[in-house]
């Protein structure tokens, strides 16, 4: 009996008492995500309608200057209110695993047609524009020795595949460790090249043109992230200056300068990219306007 | 027995004739005639020919297989081009290529697959494949007479009615009405190859830039049209002295309230062995008012005796219906600011997809009318804006063409709506530019989707526009660096063009009636008998709450009968009693006794009087009446 209270005892301390699991944020691929609810099949002309949604951050890190602009065809569908919104959202967490919401809607009214014209379908463009930031990191395996003497070690160089993504649209898919000489002989240059990819639904537009790329006026170069690695607490050196172009080329190439000793052998040492960038994607709403009866 | 690979490629060759009759002779498709079907049927042919070579009719060295190939690539290039050679020819030798036996000979090649496997291989195919391929040859025959509408022509001659020379006046006019049916037929083979051949025609002058596309509203469920039926004669043959009637109907289904009005006109051509004669005729009613449903009955009486020529044979009437109409179209177009276009089209991404339009190919779009309408703007795809540039110009094109079956006799006023922040500089060939104006505008004043906040308006008439052919107008429009963020407003913004034009338009529908000259019948019989009968005087009619006489006399002894209707107070025909009474031998007086009538109810009835020849009188209207206390 008594043993039997003790035990119950323990299960009820591991239960109210212990910690929380944790819960990893930085899966996905999607940054914010605009849900919109169905909407009449037809609406007619000179009656208002409704284009209400839900937009979600559920990626890992928190939006704080998006912007959200709303394209309507004038010729057919007269909007109330301003064209660009501004969003800010906080992104998944402990407190929030599912990321904060926020409820949209957008009042519309269906303008009269031509005459003789029996219907049109208008579509109406959902444009969010946000900066965002990717935490990736690996587990990268420095071996300094180059000539394969050892054996025994305790981990191997080569590629950590980084599948799943990392809670948000622009991740890291691949990591290719890579041991080069140094020009000190007792070193070596521990050299990783690291793939990136546009996994979201969206463009990658420069953080500074938000405004610019959700409202029709010139972004510059887009599918560009900033980028920084580091091995362990020391900054790596990347290609590119810092700056890596998605596209046929998305790999970048990035090296410890200082490089490590040879004679610490094989160790296992955290690998932690950072990538930040402006991401803009779109969605649309069709609405099928038919004339008064 | 024939083999299986041969039945089995005799049923393929048939199904794809089948299609090909289908999809070519527009049975039922009209507008929405799917263009790609050519290139569909043309990879069908081609496989025919290789499995003929290589599987059905294979020789056996690879030489000969390889020369039977080239054989049979021959045969379905025949199949497949026959109608597009066809209208090439009639384009150059105009009088050949509507000759009957030449248009006979070309629907005979492209059924050559057929042919081939008849005369090489028909007696061992069996016969329930010989009988497949009278089914098909049935259902050739079902759908030229569709086609040409012989059935409701040959369902309107009454056999019966008639005796002696008026059985022979029938049965000429069957003959008639089977060699107009024959004509009609090959006309609409004709039409078909041609309508082929306009196709051509057209993607010529746009591969040219010269014809812009572009495609009615297909959402539209109301047709937007109007519509004069086919004509009819109130009887199957006329003589000289009778007076020609013929009436048809002119419908209408479309949204437009302000249609106005059509003016109708009635003229005939006499066909004697003198040459051709011309007459007028006042139709009734002569203008109309059009309104969005309706249809409406005209009639033509030509009097009596206008075709009474010595060797008249038929008289040739057309009605005709001109009245106003409006055709709407507009565009879609997709605009961004270009770097970012370059941009994005250099990291190999399609603006497009990227920002989920689902529309990727805009055309234009047109309200059902007389007139189609294609418009474009001369560089395709997303419009680019450079903002660094002070301003930027593009052509609008917009092509105007035939429709319907009526002839455009003139061109009204041409409204162009461009998106605020475009302007219209000019008209390329035109000296004076489009005037600009606002929603206020007399012209305007029905269009209450009109908004001055979105569009700027321009109105043009078109200068020295051959109404013959399609008529394409190159509107210059700039865009003023001051108003890029009017155009730019979003990542990708759509602007809509849109047109209006005015215009009036002509239906016409003609028939051919056949006219019998009464000198040479009574020239031929040389008895007073067999002249027309009359009624003379006005019959005279003494009813009783349940029955009623009728007393008259006709010039020439008749047999006579009468046919009389029940009618409302309004004079509404209700009821139908016919062949009631009919007198045994021909006499002048006539007293005819009509019984179970129902009292107090207005009659109407006319006289069928018949002289021995079998003609019968005049007046075939029930114009005279009574009324039973």
């Amino acid at each position: 009996m008594k043993r039997a209270l003790l035990l119950l005892l323990a299960l009820t301390a591991c239960t109210f008492g212990g910690n929380q699991p944790e819960i990893n944020v930085h899966t996905g691929s999607e940054g914010l995500v605009i849900t919109l609810e169905p909407t009449p099949a037809k609406v007619t002309s000179g009656d208002p309608f409704a284009i209400i949604g839900v937009i979600t951050n559920k990626g890992a890190a928190d939006v704080d200057n998006g912007v959200l602009s709303i394209g309507v065809e004038d010729d057919y569908i007269a909007m109330e209110g301003a064209r660009t919104r501004p969003l800010r959202l906080f992104g998944r967490s402990a407190l929030s695993p599912l990321g904060e919401t926020s409820t949209l809607r957008l009042d519309m009214t269906a303008k009269q047609l031509p005459r003789i014209t029996e219907t049109v379908t208008s579509t109406i463009l959902l444009t969010m524009c946000y900066s965002y930031t990717t935490f990736a990191s690996a587990t990268a395996c420095v071996d300094p020795d180059l000539e394969h003497l050892q054996k025994n070690k305790p981990c191997t160089t080569g590629s950590v595949s980084m599948g799943g993504g990392q809670g948000a649209p622009v991740g890291v898919s691949n990591v290719q460790a890579t041991m080069l000489p140094h020009t000190d002989k007792t070193r070596i240059t521990p050299q990783f090249t690291i793939t990136i990819d546009n996994i979201g639904k969206g463009d990658i537009v420069p953080r500074d043109k938000l405004v610019e790329a959700c409202t029709g006026k010139a972004v510059g170069a887009i599918e560009t992230v900033g980028l920084k690695a580091y091995l362990a607490d020391k900054e790596l050196t990347c290609t590119g200056d810092g700056e890596a172009k998605l596209g046929r080329n998305r790999n970048i190439r990035c090296h410890l300068p200082e490089g490590i000793e040879k004679a610490g052998g094989a160790y296992s040492t955290i690998l932690r990219i950072e990538l930040s960038y402006g991401y803009a994607q779109s969605t649309t709403k069709q609405v099928q306007i038919v004339r008064t009866p | 027995m024939a083999e299986p690979p041969l039945k089995g490629f005799f049923f393929v060759a048939l199904l794809l004739y089948t299609v090909d009759l289908v999809f070519r002779s527009g049975l039922g498709f009209g507008e929405t005639a799917i263009p790609a079907v050519t290139p569909l049927l043309l990879a069908g042919y081609i496989f025919l020919a290789v499995w003929a070579a290589f599987g059905v009719f294979k020789a056996d060295d690879p030489e000969h297989r390889l020369r039977n190939l080239g054989r049979f690539l021959i045969f379905s290039a025949i199949a497949t081009f026959a109608p597009h050679i066809a209208n090439l020819l009639y384009k150059l030798l105009p009088s050949l290529a509507t000759h009957f036996i030449f248009l006979l000979l070309l629907a005979f090649l492209n059924q050559i697959w057929l042919w081939y496997i008849f005369a090489t291989h028909g007696e061992s195919l069996g016969k329930v494949f010989y009988w497949m391929f009278i089914l098909y040859i049935c259902f050739l025959i079902i759908a030229a007479i569709y086609a040409t509408n012989l059935a409701s022509q040959l369902s309107t001659l009454d056999i019966a009615s008639g005796k002696g020379i008026g059985q022979q006046q029938l049965f000429k006019d069957l003959y008639t009405k089977v060699l107009d049916a024959l004509t009609r037929i090959v006309q609409s083979v004709g039409k078909t190859w041609r309508t082929g051949g306009e196709k051509i025609n057209e993607t010529l002058s746009y591969a040219s830039g010269d014809y812009y596309t572009g495609q009615v509203d297909r959402k539209a469920t109301v047709l937007n049209k109007i519509e004069l039926k086919e004509i009819k004669a109130t009887q199957p043959a006329f003589r000289d002295i009778d007076p020609v009637t013929v009436f048809t109907t002119l419908a209408t289904e479309t949204l437009d309230t302000s249609l106005g009005t059509a003016t109708i006109a009635c003229g005939a051509a006499n066909d004697g062995s003198k040459g051709m004669r011309h007459y007028n005729a006042t139709p009734v009613p002569a203008e109309i008012t059009l309104t969005p449903y309706d249809s409406l009955d005209i009639s033509c009486t030509f009097d009596a005796g206008t075709f009474k020529t010595p060797e008249t044979r038929s008289a040739t009437i057309n009605i005709s219906a001109s009245f106003g109409f409006t055709t709407q179209a507009y565009l879609k177009t997709y605009w961004m600011e270009k770097q970012r276009l370059i941009e994005m089209r250099r990291n190999e991404k399609d603006p497009l997809a990227e920002y989920n339009i689902q529309d990727k190919n805009p055309i234009a779009v047109y309200t059902n009318g007389p007139l189609k309408v294609g418009m474009n703007i001369a560089s395709k795809g997303i419009q680019g804006i450079d903002r660094g540039a002070p301003s930027q110009d593009l052509t609008l094109g917009v092509t105007l063409d035939n429709n319907w079956q009526g002839r455009l006799v003139s061109l009204g006023n041409l409204i162009i709506l461009t998106p605020k922040g475009m302007r219209v500089t000019g008209v390329v060939g035109q000296k004076t530019p489009p005037r600009q104006t606002t929603c206020n505008d007399p012209l305007l004043k029905n269009d209450t989707s009109c908004d001055d906040a979105v569009s700027n308006i321009y109105i043009t008439e078109p200068q020295n526009a051959d109404l013959s052919k399609f008529l394409t107008l190159l509107f210059m429009v700039r865009v003023d660096a001051g108003d890029y963020d009017k155009i730019l407003k979003a990542p990708i913004t759509t602007h809509f063009f849109k047109m209006t034009t005015s215009y009036s338009y002509v239906l016409f529908k003609s028939m051919t009636v056949p006219i019998t000259s009464t000198t040479q019948q009574a020239t031929q019989t040389g008895t007073t008998e067999s002249l027309p009968a009359t009624i003379v005087g006005t019959p005279a009619t003494s009813a009783t709450a349940n029955s009623a006489t009728i007393t008259y006399t006709t010039n020439i002894p008749t047999k006579d009968k009468i046919t009389y209707y029940a009618t409302t107070g309004d004079g509404t025909f209700m009821d139908a009693y016919e062949d009631n009474y009919q007198s045994k031998d021909a006499t002048t007086s006539h007293t005819v006794n009509i019984n179970g009538l129902s009292s107090a109810t207005a009659f109407r009835y006319k006289i069928i009087s018949l002289n021995t020849a079998g003609i019968s009188a005049v007046n075939q209207e029930p114009t005279y009446g009574f009324t039973t206390p």
